[in-house]
């Protein structure tokens, strides 16, 4: 029963869905928005399962004294604090609370996403080698889209933004399409196994 | 870095220094009284109905770093209510001597989001009159509702049937009845001021940390009824074979109050004393006013009384939609044509007249254009209308649009660049716009011409990818383009626009010119679609639109809300009370409203009323001592008595009192009113905009082949589905036909293979070195004793690639158990969480295991997109984790992830559909699941007939895909377009 | 001396990850400290975006959405797009709306229409409004609704205001006048907008994204179904560049800025050096004397940053290639 239930509602409301995206009239688009009025309510009770998460992970390692302990510890406190601050003196701006997304939360995030460019360069680095044919034309076409990339590439020749421009449109469009369609109708079939309660992983548990 | 406690604490301290004291310290030791806003103002709005005033003070110097103004209003000093904001940018400042603000027409009053209870201001004086916006608790609220001019807008079903009938003795000893209803079955309601009301007003200024500062002494405003705006534009002209007088005029911005469109006719030697008239009426309004505050100025009483320009049109324009802005008046025998209208003209002189279009508004306003003489054209010179245009339902669509189309396709040119430096190369940009009829365009022929009209160069476009490349003998400054459209449904061969291509120096190329057709500029006449339904009595505009368009849908909301004044309550039972009756459509001739009412006992009552009403202007009527006087009567009389008599013979209301329960009628009533709302005719204006412009007669076609609701209700709408239109929902969207197609055969595909796997046969799939390694890293971490790391993506639930990667997940947590091996599954999304749980736990279970489970080994960390690779990338560091799995949909994390991950010495398996990411997959990780595979893996994993059925099913459903690709672009370049035309464009 | 060559090689095979990140941040850094003249190409890709909100110039019936769907993390990158996009619609009198579908990013919407209209008169709820912040849970609602009425979608601004009764919406209802949609993201968000609103209405959808994703949106691009794209910083200091040219250009005969063209932009060189718009062509000088704040070429000076960097890992892999043969030749010796 405890799976038996959950399968009926998957595939029952997976099918009502696929013919709501063949029917346009206003009973099923009335009935998509009804839905999504429910789908609303179900957010702010997992929002309270992922803090109660957090909670007891970390709470867990501060009460043994696991190793690096401590650092649940500006975890927790970060975490109410930031909270706290919304709490109390709202949202708007010119509040303590948008002064932390402001000077913490913005420069960290752009912290990490600028660490982006060093990996590509490593990672550039490591894998543009010419170790056989195939890798020779990747490293060349590699050279030639980054060059069409900067100013320096048109002053060198303006063929080089042009291939740059073909090598990204036509042969690595060629290969995402095909990526693409394999990738759509891998979707479609794993979306299918669900309707059909083929696959049921998802539910919990092997089979 | 080891942390340590002490290290601990004075990093908090640190922290709380940061985030506490530093906003708070740059606003330390601030005289609050500096910060008052001063020269606070308020003045009527001038032009409007009387329900207008802008507030105005002079800003604080940005040194002060001000956030925002916040402005209170009441109808008493001791009492003032949040009514809006100004932002300010805190490092500017505000340009300008002046803030102003606008509380005009209606906004916001009441509605579900207001707050619950009445607050105080915080951080004002304990005596301070400033309260938060007016709450939903209606003990507060309700004996405002008299202060103001109040819209309700109620949800229609709410409004038929979840009102309560309330009935109210009146001041005469005669009862009231109203519809109660709550708050909640309002959309919302919505405030006006009253006209020659006080409001008090006062404005304080916030700081960037949030302080509120004192605020300014309440000034009064009172906001004046004014007349209308002076339109900037009005146009006259003479078609002289049709002896017809053509006019057209731009709309007023404010239009709220209006009434009436009127034009009149001016001798020129009546000129100068017109020009009096007008001004003595304005001198007369404003004399008004100051007498309101002053009652010591003297009367002004006008010279002339009468205006001696003589009215030749008048229309009603007091809807709340766009009125038509064009009137043609006929001329016979020197007589103007038209309804009350008696003005003579001579139109073999008619330079000596002149031409001056009003606003009037509801208070009897008028305002008066400039003065406009009309030129002197023929029926040729006017625009020609389509000969060919079509109204009819939308197909594919829920119900709210009709559409429109008109003529054949266009096609002109936008745009040229040089493509060398010798200039002898260009491309040329084109667009076209076409409609559903000439859907499919055969192809469009350009032609290039030069100045000797040698042609130079061709280009058969009948793939339109909206580009076109020219090759020029030499440089060119001017070219001609030659445009032929051939289309699939009636192609004609001639069917050809001309464009000219100029050189221009600013922009150093080649701009397109005007597009001709037939000699006419296609862009200098405009299109409005003007619409009308059962319910109003005149045209309102639909569209405008460039004269190269040929389609246009109109929409048609479902949304139909009720418009009622409010002004009675009951706090105690928190209802508002409104009127209960509501109109259904205008009658046949468009001279009344038929209105019934939600309780039939109310329409009974109504007659009786009316009944009452006609008998008492009888009466007045044979003792009224002046003729003026008896018409005013007689007039009144009419009324109630076409009230009672539409209320006694309409079929609609007929039909209705034969219902004896009110909510079966109220459900009638609604179907009948949807038609008259929602069914609308059309007709369409071009025109140059100076009233040179011709304007189709209504449309009308064969009887639609789909009609809303069933014959008994059709039949109170003649000319349904011939001259109306009406947007009927549709059950199948027929450009889905090839998507329902293909999910048919793909699903029939997964069928027959399983079945045949069921059966035993050997389905071969090909070996993914990826997934066939799992179980080998899996048994790495194990023999290392370190933990395995499982990342299911970063997108929702709703995504198919996290559903594939909980998948994996399950099969990788039963073999980990089984070994004895610990995983950690961070988590980004929320509703991932407890699934992800879930399966781990099961997992363990089935493994046989359920005492080495940990709950916590499933966490989450943060939804926050590199907060969340941060708290990855530490796991990874300080576990040790000997297996990672990526598996799911990453973004431009992901090679943060997996760069990390090889530097601490990680076995990594990912897979993932994300395209960009599959690249930085491939060099960081050691086996990756290129799209599909990832889809693939569960099957594999399970090794069951029916996953491996599904599997063969994808490929053979692969391979059709390839089939038509192939068979697609082979056509296509021998120019057979069906294939491709049989697919959806979008 | 060629033992040396190749114990080098043999060095730089076996480099330390750690030694390529210096050099990375170096020659990121050093280019943002020290700003230098470098042309700007113009794309098409980009040229579409501009010429399609042009074409909107002065039309009270036409506006532009602007919808922010990235976070902080991403800003350096999509930041400059999204100023000069408003600094364009600001110039040349085009309606904006502006909305975002997370409460990360409502603050740097807000701070992006600041930053762009400190330097012009434009009034909120006349010249742009912004929409605030909306659930992504109402994502397809709000999409779908503005197809029929943007005011009854949409509801109230970030103000609280209702939507229906500002100034800016009394000819704009839904997307046949708001016709250009324009997402800024890090990840897929513009495609839900091809999807939904391309799909079922027929609205111009541009994206604006971080260079990373760019390959991800060409099919898109290909198919016309994105009628342009902002390439990353690229793409943003290409934009600057022409609203520099064109937006910003004042003379009687186009007070309020200048057509595109084609032709124009690809000779024009303007030096970010200077404290004012200065246009070189052909070597003439022509200074308009209008400020050129650094807030408005910030995307330029980017760029030369990630010139430098461009051309260091380029080296740098060419470097590895080298010492790769010359290992093997010794290997196979």
């Amino acid at each position: 029963m405890k799976r038996q239930i959950p399968l009926i509602i998957v595939i029952t409301l997976g099918f009502m869905f696929v013919a709501h995206s063949f029917i346009p009239h206003t009973i099923s688009q009335d009935f998509l928005t009804w839905f999504q009025d429910w789908m609303k309510a179900i957010s702010p009770f997992a929002v309270v399962l992922g803090i109660m998460s957090l909670f007891m992970v970390h709470g867990k390692k501060i009460s043994y004294k696991a190793p690096n302990w401590q650092y649940s510890i500006v975890t927790l406190a970060g975490l109410i604090f930031t909270a706290l601050t919304g709490f109390i003196w709202g949202t708007q701006a010119g509040t303590p609370y948008m002064w932390i997304f402001k000077n913490i939360q913005m420069p960290m995030s752009s912290t990490m996403f600028a660490l982006l460019a060093f990996y590509i360069a490593s990672a550039a680095y490591k894998a543009f080698r010419a170790r056989s044919p195939e890798a020779t034309v990747l490293l060349v076409a590699a050279i030639i889209v980054m060059l069409g990339q900067v100013p320096l590439g048109t002053m060198i020749s303006k063929w080089i933004p042009i291939s740059s421009k073909w090598i990204l449109n036509v042969p690595n469009l060629a290969s995402k399409r095909a990526i693409m369609i394999g990738v759509g109708l891998g979707m479609t079939a794993t979306s299918l196994k669900i309707l059909l309660g083929i696959e049921r992983t998802y539910l919990g548990g092997g089979d | 870095m080891k942390l340590n406690l002490g290290k601990i604490s004075s990093l908090m301290l640190l922290a709380v220094f940061c985030f506490v004291l530093l906003p708070i310290n740059s606003n330390a030791a601030v005289n609050p009284n500096d910060y008052i806003i001063e020269e606070l103002q308020a003045k009527d709005v001038p032009n409007d109905d009387g329900g207008g005033l802008v507030l105005s003070w002079k800003p604080l110097p940005k040194e002060k770093r001000i956030i925002e103004y916040r402005v209170y209003r009441g109808v008493t000093a001791d009492s003032l209510f949040y009514i809006g904001k100004v932002d300010v940018n805190v490092r500017t400042g505000v340009a300008g001597n002046e803030v102003f603000f606008y509380d005009t027409s209606y906004n916001s009053f009441l509605s579900l989001e207001s707050p619950a209870k009445l607050k105080k201001e915080k951080q004002q004086e304990k005596d301070s009159p400033l309260y938060g916006t007016f709450p939903r608790d209606l003990s507060i609220t309700g004996p405002q509702l008299k202060n103001f001019n109040i819209l309700a807008v109620i949800n229609e079903d709410a409004f038929y049937f979840k009102n309560k009938k309330v009935e109210i003795t009146n001041d005469d000893g005669g009862t009231d009845v109203y519809a109660g209803l709550e708050l909640r079955h309002f959309f919302g309601l919505y405030k006006k001021l009253l006209a020659d009301k006080e409001y008090y007003y006062t404005v304080f200024a916030v700081t960037e940390s949030r302080k509120y500062m004192p605020y300014a002494e309440p000034v009064i405003g009172i906001a004046r009824e004014n007349s209308p705006e002076k339109i900037d534009k009005f146009f006259a002209t003479y078609v002289n074979d049709a002896n017809r007088l053509q006019f057209e005029w731009s709309r007023a911005a404010f239009a709220d109050d209006n009434t009436d469109h009127s034009i009149y006719l001016i001798k020129k030697n009546d000129l100068a004393k017109f020009e009096t008239y007008v001004a003595e009426q304005k001198q007369l309004e404003k004399n008004m006013l100051d007498r309101m505050t002053d009652k010591t100025v003297a009367e002004f009483v006008p010279t002339i009384k009468e205006n001696p320009a003589k009215l030749i049109f008048k229309r009603y324009c007091g809807y709340p939609y766009n009125p038509v802005n064009t009137a043609s008046v006929n001329i016979e025998d020197g007589k103007i044509v038209g309804e009350n209208i008696d003005a003579q003209i001579d139109v073999e002189n008619i330079e000596n007249y002149g031409f001056v279009f009003s606003l009037q508004d509801r208070a009897g306003y008028e305002t008066f254009s400039a003065i406009a003489y009309s030129d002197i054209i023929s029926l040729s010179d006017l625009p020609s209308l389509p000969e060919y245009w079509e109204i009819n339902d939308r197909p594919d669509d829920k119900g709210d649009y009709n559409r429109i189309y008109w003529e054949k396709p266009v096609a002109f040119l936008t745009n040229t660049s040089f493509l060398n430096e010798d200039k002898t190369e260009i491309m040329v940009n084109y667009d076209f716009f076409s409609n559903s009829k000439y859907k499919n365009i055969k192809t469009i022929y350009f032609d290039l011409y030069d100045e000797d009209g040698n042609k130079l160069d061709s280009v058969n476009e009948y793939y339109q990818d909206k580009k076109l490349v020219f090759n020029l003998p030499e440089p060119k400054e001017k070219l001609f383009m030659k445009i032929t459209i051939r289309t699939k449904v009636d192609d004609d061969e001639n069917y050809t626009f001309d464009q000219e291509l100029v050189f221009d120096e600013q922009s150093k190329s080649l701009m397109p010119g005007e597009l001709m057709l037939d000699g006419e500029k296609l862009n200098d006449y405009a299109y409005s679609i003007y619409k009308n339904n059962f319910s109003s009595q005149e045209w309102r505009l639909s569209k405008k639109m460039m004269g190269s368009q040929r389609e246009f849908f109109d929409n048609i909301s479902y949304n139909m809300p009720h418009y009622k004044g409010v002004s009675k309550f009951d706090a105690e039972k928190g209802l508002l009370y409104v009127d209960p009756s509501f109109s259904i459509r205008m009658n046949a001739d468009k001279s009344a409203s038929v209105s019934s009412n939600l309780y039939q006992s109310e329409m009974d009552k109504a007659v009786e009323k009316y009944s009452k009403e006609v008998a008492n202007y009888t009466e007045k009527i044979a003792t009224a001592e002046t003729e003026a006087e008896k018409a005013g009567f007689q007039s009144a009389m009419d009324y109630y008595q076409g009230q009672i008599d539409i209320i006694k013979n309409n079929e609609i209301l007929k039909k209705a009192a034969e219902f004896d329960n009110d909510k079966a009628r109220v459900k009638f009533l609604k179907k009948v009113k949807e038609i008259g709302n929602r069914a609308f005719e059309y007709k369409m204006v071009r025109s140059d905009g100076k009233a040179h412009f011709s304007e189709s007669s209504t449309y009308s076609s064969e009887m639609a082949t789909k009609l809303p609701y069933t014959e008994e209700i059709r039949a109170f709408y003649p000319g349904l589905g011939t001259t109306y239109f009406f947007p009927i929902p549709n059950w199948f969207s027929s450009d889905k036909l090839p998507a329902l197609i293909a999910t048919l055969i793909f699903g029939l595909l997964v069928f027959i293979m399983i079945f045949q796997a069921k059966r035993g046969k050997n389905l071969y799939v090909r070996p993914i070195a990826g997934i066939e390694e799992i179980d080998n890293a899996i048994g790495r971490a194990t023999e290392m004793g370190k933990p395995i790391l499982f990342v299911p993506g970063l997108s929702g639930i709703s995504d198919v690639a996290t559903l594939a990667g909980l998948s994996i997940l399950g099969r990788v947590a039963k073999k980990a158990a089984e070994y004895d091996t610990r995983i950690l599954v961070p988590v980004r999304d929320f509703i991932v969480l407890p699934i992800a749980q879930e399966i781990v736990k099961e997992a363990h279970f089935e493994a046989g295991r359920p005492d080495t489970h940990d709950k916590n080994s499933v966490f989450f960390i943060t939804t926050s997109q590199f907060a969340f690779v941060a708290g990855v990338n530490g796991v990874m560091v300080r576990e040790k984790t000997a297996t990672n799995f990526y598996m799911g949909m990453f973004w431009a994390e992901a090679l943060i992830m997996t760069e990390n991950g090889s530097a601490t010495g990680a076995i990594q398996i990912a897979g993932t559909d994300a395209v960009t990411q599959i690249p930085f997959f491939i060099t960081t990780c050691d086996y990756t699941l290129i799209g599909e595979e990832l889809y693939a893996a569960s099957a594999y994993l399970a090794k069951e007939p029916l996953q491996i059925g599904t599997l063969k099913a994808v490929d053979y459903t692969k391979f059709l895909i390839l089939a038509f690709i192939v068979v697609g672009s082979i056509l296509s370049t021998v120019h057979a377009t069906f294939l491709i035309n049989a697919f959806p464009e979008k | 001396m060629n033992g040396k060559i190749i114990a080098f090689f043999d060095k730089m095979q076996k480099l330390d990850r750690r030694y390529i990140y210096l050099m990375v941040a170096l020659s990121i850094i050093i280019p943002l400290v020290i700003p230098f003249n470098s042309p700007t190409f113009t794309s098409e890709t980009t040229e579409n975006i501009y010429r399609k909100i042009d074409s909107f110039a002065g039309d009270p019936t036409k506006a532009v959405l602007l919808s922010f769907s990235h976070d902080a993390s991403t800003m350096p990158e999509l930041f400059p797009m999204e100023v000069s996009v408003l600094r364009h619609c600001f110039e040349r009198n085009v309606r904006i709306f502006t909305i975002c579908w997370s409460p990360a990013a409502a603050p740097l919407m807000e701070h992006a229409i600041n930053t762009a209209k400190e330097n012009y008169d434009v009034t909120s709820g006349v010249d742009y409004v912004n929409f605030g912040y909306k659930p992504n849970s109402l994502f397809l609602p709000i999409v779908l609704g503005m197809g029929e009425d943007i005011s009854e979608a949409i509801d109230t601004d970030s103000q609280g205001r209702k939507i229906k009764n500002l100034d800016i919406m009394k000819e704009i209802k839904n997307y046949d006048d708001m016709n250009l949609v324009i997402d800024f993201s890090g990840g897929g968000a513009a495609l839900s907008w091809v999807t939904y609103a391309r799909a079922k209405f027929g609205v111009n959808v541009a994206a604006g994204i971080t260079a990373v994703m760019v390959a991800d949106y060409y099919p898109y691009l290909q198919t016309g179904q994105l009628i342009g794209m902002f390439r990353g910083l690229k793409g943003a200091a290409e934009y600057e560049k022409m609203v520099d040219v064109f937006a910003s250009y004042e003379t009687d005969e186009y007070p309020n800025g200048r057509p595109f063209s084609k032709e124009v932009i690809k000779n024009v060189k303007v030096p970010i050096t200077k404290s004012t718009i200065i246009y070189i062509e052909d070597g003439v000088e022509f200074d308009t004397g209008i400020p050129l704040n650094y807030k408005y070429k910030v995307a330029r000076i980017g760029m030369n940053a990630q010139s430098v960097a461009h051309i260091m890992i380029i080296v740098f892999i060419i470097l590895g290639n080298i010492g790769f043969f010359l290992t093997r030749k010794k290997d196979n010796l």
